[in-house]
């Protein structure tokens, strides 16, 4: 292999895949990234086996062929190397690797090119796509709620379906840590309708991924699935990733169907009020209580060692009064996402899910289950 | 007040519920249990018994006894699910139950009955509506405590009923072997024969001061019961402190591979039985044995609580690589939780959306 190319778009491609590369030396050659150079260009290959890049760089290619690079390494020198530089890329025998830019020049080892895992490839199956800036936002509203905890392996993702209703199709995300859940339709053309059909779960590092990749600029998103992997196609390459395994709750059976009681608040009021008021409560399970009564909604918090905090607001309420612990976090998480002025907070018991939602917005709701006190 | 303690054994519980389930195993010497060569019998038809087969015999050994014993395979599932049966029968007579096993029940039904007599007449309604809802016959013994009940109800089995009423207490139990009395295990069998203690009665009959010389904390104990004397409550639930399973390999192996697999249906059998106990733990302990029967137990404590099989197998086969299994034979493996906290209890602050401690449309387990 022998190719030259711009040090920046090298920085950049290596800098791409950092994220990805495995850290933990389980396998020596998941610390590595592919180079593969053909007459299109470079094509730099990185995985953990669970998510996949697969990316092209423009580059000039006078001979084809591959070699891989310990990832970390190649990312420390092509740093160093001159600004507004050319980088020479040579394989050599016993699978070193020359770099060269202006005077300075590395031999580094490489792994076998060979040795690189095979990232799936998903062709044949008809891609879903979707207008990159709509997924970003679902993305976005759900991501947040993925269990971060390994030991609830089917909640490490959001899980994601597609369906017609009412001669619509609809896709939905929806993401649990098993303490709240978050779901969002999104309404797509009724002939995609099947393409994503009962489900299935997506890794929290590959929707990262494909965050990352939208916000670099990608006007559609085409995901593709077949067999337990699933394929998201960008300007530059894929990302692949690994479906996650495992049998997600039946969310339909936690979302209340009456709400019992319902607040309406300003969500710039609520959001803040929160933030004032769990500084107080325990950092790690931020308990704020909720006291509604007719047309007042007061917060609280208190710790054994700092103190306490009350906030009084304005709400629209009638009803039963009624006294519910929450994790501030989990509101505010949810609050950070929403638009509009206002907010509806349905509440059943001191033990029932709660249910948040923007007034006007139908297609997103989160279900907050309260705490003890 | 005297008690009225009922001690109900199921007859060849594994194997009459094969036999009732698969009509052409009824009157056949049928075992319950594994077919691999080191397996064991877990339970003996009547049939079988008389050919000298009993449970925890090696099944080679069985066979060799009767060559044309029908082995069934164990579903153990189905046992507990006909347990769960049985107890809901019995709980329609009283709460006041102990399970002792999937087989076995205590029961204290001194506020239903306030009198022996009336409690056997009980004991014998509860078995007749076990026969006839569930098609298996168990054997009862009532009397005024524990210990009587359970003597009582082995002495005429299957399908028995023995009433000791309270003042007959030591009359019944003195022409009975000592080795009948709980904590009389074979060397204190001997050392009490060498004392021309042989029966009950005889060991009734001792100085409890020379038997406490003799065996410590434990005279003064057998001396009590072989007069009929016993205390113990009928314990309604008994929370365990630690839930484990563990199986023994055909061949002794090294194969990682297969030892995570057997992990992860361990951890399985572990977290169903957490579940349904509405508990979970939070340490998780490997047990390995190696060929050499040398032993090796590796802890691991989880940030939370779990009664998740995935956590608990992913954890074991964490722990799995601290031994020496690549490169040692291993013939017995073990996952087991401990450090158990009930998820009903109000020691969960952060309520669950799925899980039992919801509130909400729980999964909670029955029984």
């Amino acid at each position: 292999m022998k190719l030259t190319i711009n040090r920046e778009v090298f920085l950049e491609a290596l800098q791409r895949v950092q994220g990805i590369v495995e850290r933990k030396h389980t396998m020596p050659i998941l610390a590595h990234i592919l180079l593969r150079a053909s007459p299109e260009g470079l094509e730099l290959s990185a995985t953990d086996l669970e998510v996949g890049l697969r990316l092209q760089y423009p580059a000039e290619v006078s001979e084809p062929g591959g070699v891989t690079l310990q990832a970390k390494k190649a990312y420390e020198i092509a740093r160093e190397l001159p600004e507004r530089g050319r980088i020479g890329l040579t394989g050599r025998e016993n699978n070193w690797v020359e770099l060269s830019c202006g005077r300075a020049r590395f031999r580094v080892v490489g792994l076998p090119a060979e040795e690189f895992p095979e990232l799936p490839v998903v062709e044949g199956a008809e891609p879903f796509e979707m207008t990159a800036g709509v997924m970003a936002g679902m993305i976005e509203k759900t991501i947040f709620a993925v269990s971060t905890d390994e030991t609830r392996y089917n909640l490490s993702g959001v899980f994601v379906e597609s369906f017609a209703e009412k001669g619509k199709g609809v896709l939905r995300m929806v993401a649990t840590d098993g303490h709240r859940l978050c779901l969002v339709d999104e309404e797509i053309e009724a002939k995609q309708a099947k393409r994503v059909g009962k489900g299935v779960i997506l890794p929290r590092k590959g929707l990262l991924e494909l965050r990352k990749m939208i916000e670099e600029g990608l006007d559609t998103v085409s995901l593709g699935l077949k067999g337990n992997s699933a394929v998201i196609r960008g300007e530059r390459g894929v990302v692949v990733m690994r479906l996650v395994e495992g049998e997600f709750p039946d969310y339909r059976q936690v979302i209340p169907e009456t709400a019992g009681r319902k607040v309406l608040m300003k969500r710039e009021e609520i959001t803040a009020g929160l933030r004032r008021v769990s500084i107080i409560a325990n950092e790690k399970t931020r308990p704020v209580k909720l006291m509604v009564s007719a047309g007042t909604l007061v917060l609280s918090a208190s710790h054994p060692d700092l103190g306490e905090a009350v906030e009084e607001m304005e709400v629209q309420f009638e009803g039963e009064p009624i006294e519910v612990g929450f994790n501030a976090r989990y509101f505010l998480d949810v609050l950070n996402v929403l638009t509009g002025e206002e907010v509806e907070l349905g509440l059943g018991d001191e033990a029932s899910p709660a249910v948040l939602r923007a007034v006007g917005d139908e297609g997103y709701l989160a279900i907050i289950m309260p705490m003890r006190f | 007040m005297e008690r009225c303690i009922i001690h109900l054994d199921m007859d060849a519980f594994y194997a009459s519920i094969e036999q009732r389930d698969h009509p052409e195993l009824r009157g056949q010497p049928v075992v319950v249990g594994g077919s691999s060569r080191r397996a064991v019998v877990a339970a003996a038809s009547y049939e079988a018994r008389k050919f000298g087969i009993h449970s925890a015999m090696p099944m080679m050994r069985a066979r060799r006894l009767c060559p044309d014993l029908v082995v069934a395979d164990v579903h153990m599932e189905h046992y507990r699910e006909v347990s769960r049966q049985i107890r809901g029968i019995l709980e329609r007579h009283t709460e006041l139950i102990e399970p002792l096993a999937l087989d076995e029940f205590f029961l204290d039904v001194t506020e239903q009955t306030g009198a022996i007599p009336e409690a056997g007449r009980l004991a014998q309604a509860m078995k007749a509506e076990i026969q006839m809802e569930t098609g298996l016959t168990g054997s009862a013994g009532v009397g005024p405590n524990k210990f009587v009940a359970k003597v009582a109800s082995d002495l005429r089995k299957p399908d028995g009923l023995v009433v000791v009423p309270p003042a007959e207490g030591a009359d019944f139990l003195a022409p009975l072997p000592v080795s009948r009395v709980w904590g009389v295990g074979a060397v204190t069998e001997r050392k009490l024969e060498g004392l021309g203690i042989r029966t009950i009665g005889d060991l009734a009959g001792a100085d409890p001061q020379g038997l406490e010389r003799l065996f410590g904390k434990l005279g003064p104990r057998i001396h009590q019961l072989a007069n009929g004397v016993d205390d113990r409550p009928v314990q309604v639930s008994r929370q365990p402190k630690s839930v484990s399973h563990e199986t023994t390999f055909e061949e002794d192996t090294t194969d990682l591979d297969l030892l995570r697999e057997r992990l992860g249906r361990l951890a399985q059998r572990v977290s169903e039985r957490l579940r349904r106990r509405g508990l979970q733990g939070r340490t998780v302990v490997l047990k390995l044995t190696y060929h050499n029967f040398q032993h090796a137990t590796r802890h691991a404590t989880l940030e939370q609580p779990t009664d998740d099989d995935r956590a608990i197998a992913a954890e074991a086969a964490r722990l799995l690589d601290r031994t020496e299994a690549a490169v040692r034979p291993v013939r017995l493996v073990g996952v087991g939780l401990t450090g158990l906290t009930s998820t009903v209890s109000a020691g969960a602050p952060q309520l669950g959306l799925f899980g039992p401690e919801s509130g909400g449309p729980a999964d909670l387990p029955s029984g």
